[in-house]
């Protein structure tokens, strides 16, 4: 143990019983059984978390990423006492605050100020302590005169922003937060997440799990990544960043052949994305051969994907709609042929249909993108009813920074090839990053 | 300062050390101590959402026992014949009513309080034994606004009050201690157990009988005495009444029974919540 580590833990590990965490019993089963129901043989066993072992230095802001049932929680509320582990031993010192969900102690029958001295207690202050920062937790949310209203009366935006700015005023030297990011609109957003760094930079410890790896990386001096309960790479922020996108989705350049039959979907499958290859190319050619880096995205790129649909019937699709997203899960392009009524429904016949999407013009910032594509009658959004087949992500597209010779070489081109062009839902999108993303999809049944 | 360690603390180097290990550690009476601020929250929420949910607020406590003595007025006083002695029918059911009423509606809802907190229990820590005892406190406030109506009652008979009331608060308090280990042990087991939803209200509804709401005790022979007063509330109710309404204190034997019962129940109900507490968030 390091001498000016904070938390030390070691080899933790907790085990469910399957069945344990979302059942619970009945009195019956426990007459019936006797004593057999005490055994634990013949009962599954999961390890949520298996020998985990970090530690975490003073005024450290650590990340832990990993995917949904790697353990991240698990690990949160160990460290936050709610449930104990079953082997291993943590040390932890100083005071510890934990916020693992804003607003759960919130009732809506109390007002506002109720509900901030109700919410404080229970996340550890004395009543002196939040009669001293009332004001300031109300400034922060921004809700003066809404303070005497009933919390029932809030919008959603009103008492998440509430909620978080109570959480946001517990004063602890090590904090365990999970997910509070995601609150408000996304100017508010932006003031958590300032509020966030400014607590990080104010020398108290931080441990800080968010599906928002931006923000991961922007608040984070080290990361820690868990996959199936184990700790798989603890170091700087942007190596386990990394090591969590490889594991997440391989991501995919130019000419990748990519199976989709095995991927986690959505919808009624009777219709299904089997396959897609990606191909790009500088924006006037079909595919550029022989350059180095042939398999490299850049932005401006003509990029065509050509998928296998099979269809169990033949049938009409209303939609064939293509997403493209950071991967922090803004949706920066959602292109839609139901909006092109020069392509008109699709039809595919039964069996192997391929289709082609081609974006004439490709406009991103490097880095990875989700891509998404879906197919849906009637016309949807992204998740939603009538969905026959979607998968958000499809894959994951790597742009790459472009070479200069490629770069911004006149206006886009509208192209007429195929069966229509359709005009980007979202023609200009203002993305984080800087960007400026346009689009046309063009798409050509085979 | 925020709370105290659950588990193992120390002080090494002037900074407090907080322990995590698989091992359960000692009922944390310290950080019980500490977090009471936190329970006074617990009771004052209980008490405002009441009051602010119902339409007649506060009169719930009158209204109820003053409905209950007026059906065991008429099926018990007067079509039954329960005698009384000098005392009427209906100040007597009404005294018995008082501390049943207390006893019954807290704990039922202490037995459901995990359940009803179920996102708190799930998401923050704090001492889980704070949740079914604080609506067992909020009940005192009904206990009390009661009690009014049964000094009205009790003056109406021209019944005068005598130095025995001072051994009100200690009846009252044998209730108490029953009803939270009684308290603690269901709610753990419904965590665990849904059943113990459905059990509750059927339980209690057999323990009234066995209980002196409707009848007087000492209609029990006493040989049966000590046997009865396993029953605490039994002997609650009998020394309430002997405060109250100057009826006969029950034998020694019984209460001593009765005091000895509720304190294992006091004890065992914070070892067998303390036991199960560990794994509430697992099973929520």
């Amino acid at each position: 143990m390091s001498s000016d580590a904070v938390i030390t833990a070691t080899e933790l590990g907790k085990r469910y019983q399957l069945g344990e965490r979302q059942q619970y019993g009945a009195l019956r089963d426990v007459l019936a059984g006797g004593f057999r129901r005490r055994s634990t043989s013949g009962r599954e066993e999961l390890w949520a978390l298996r020998d985990v072992s970090f530690t975490v230095g003073d005024g450290e802001v650590l990340g832990i990423i990993g995917r949904n049932g790697a353990g991240k929680s698990t690990l949160l509320k160990i460290l936050s006492r709610i449930t104990m582990p079953t082997v291993g031993e943590v040390r932890m010192r100083g005071r510890i605050g934990s916020l693992l969900e804003v607003g759960s102690g919130f009732h809506p029958e109390l007002t506002g100020t109720e509900n901030v001295f109700l919410n404080g207690a229970i996340l550890g202050m004395s009543r002196h302590e939040i009669r001293a920062k009332l004001d300031e937790i109300v400034a922060f949310a921004e809700m003066d005169a809404f303070m005497s209203t009933p919390v029932k009366h809030y919008s959603v935006g009103m008492f998440m922003r509430l909620a978080f700015a109570v959480a946001a005023h517990l004063d602890a030297e090590i904090l365990v937060v999970d997910e509070v990011l995601a609150v408000g609109d996304a100017r508010f957003q932006q003031k958590c997440l300032a509020k966030m760094g400014e607590v990080a930079r104010s020398g108290r410890s931080v441990l800080f799990v968010s599906h928002n790896l931006d923000a991961t990386l922007a608040l984070c001096d080290r990361g820690i990544v868990l996959e199936a309960g184990e700790l798989v790479y603890d170091g700087d922020t942007r190596s386990a960043v990394d090591t969590y996108r490889r594991m997440a989705g391989v991501t995919t350049r130019s000419g990748d052949q990519l199976d989709l039959s095995g991927l986690d979907r959505e919808g009624t499958g009777e219709a299904r994305f089997e396959s897609a290859r990606i191909d790009a190319g500088a924006r006037s050619e079909p595919a550029r051969h022989g350059a180095d880096d042939s398999a490299a995205v850049h932005s401006g790129d003509r990029l065509t994907i050509t998928v296998d649909i099979d269809a169990a019937e033949a049938q009409s699709v209303a939609s064939l709609g293509l997403t493209v997203g950071t991967e922090g899960g803004l949706m920066l392009l959602n292109l839609d042929s139901a909006d092109a009524p020069a392509i008109g429904p699709i039809a595919l016949s039964a069996g192997r249909n391929r289709l082609t999407l081609t974006l004439p013009e490709l406009h991103l910032a490097p880095g990875r993108y989700r891509v998404g594509l879906r197919l849906a009658n009637p016309v949807t959004t992204r998740i939603g009813s009538g969905a026959i087949d979607l998968l958000d992500p499809a894959f994951v597209l790597q742009v790459d920074e472009a070479p200069p010779s490629v770069r911004g070489d006149g206006s886009p081109e509208p192209s007429g090839t195929g069966r229509g062009t359709v005009a980007t839902a979202a023609p200009v999108v203002h993305h984080g990053a800087g960007s400026l993303v346009a689009g046309a999809m063009v798409v050509e049944c085979h | 300062m925020l709370w105290h360690p659950w588990t193992a603390v120390s002080t090494v180097d002037g900074h407090r050390w907080t322990v995590i290990t698989p091992n359960r550690p000692p009922v944390p009476w310290r950080e019980l101590w500490a977090r009471r601020e936190l329970l006074g929250f617990l009771v004052w929420r209980e008490l405002k959402i009441r009051y602010k949910q119902t339409a007649i607020g506060a009169a719930w406590a009158i209204f109820q026992p003053l409905v209950a003595m007026a059906i065991f007025s008429v099926i018990f006083g007067r079509l039954v014949g329960v005698e009384t002695g000098s005392v009427p029918y209906a100040t007597f059911a009404l005294t018995g009513l008082i501390l049943w009423i207390f006893f019954a509606n807290t704990v039922g809802q202490a037995s459901n309080s995990l359940l009803d907190n179920e996102r708190i229990v799930s998401k923050v820590y704090f001492p889980r034994l704070l949740l079914p005892v604080a609506p067992i406190l909020a009940g005192l406030l009904d206990l009390l606004i009661g009690s009014a109506l049964l000094i009205g009652v009790v003056m109406l008979d021209a019944n005068p009050f005598t130095w025995r009331l001072v051994v009100a608060p200690l009846a009252v308090s044998l209730g108490v201690a029953t009803a939270v280990g009684v308290g603690l042990v269901l709610s753990a087991l419904n965590v665990h157990f849904r059943d113990v939803k459905y059990v509750v209200p059927f339980m209690l509804q057999v323990w009234m009988f066995a209980s002196p709401v409707v009848y007087p005790s000492d209609t029990v022979p006493d040989a049966w005495r000590p046997l009865y007063a396993i029953n605490p509330v039994s002997s609650a109710i009998a020394m309430f009444r002997w405060s109250v309404l100057g009826s006969p204190w029950p034998p020694w034997s019984a209460v001593g029974v009765s005091v000895a019962v509720a304190l294992i129940a006091l004890a065992v109900g914070v070892r067998v919540f303390h036991r199960a507490e560990g794994t509430f968030a697992d099973v929520l």
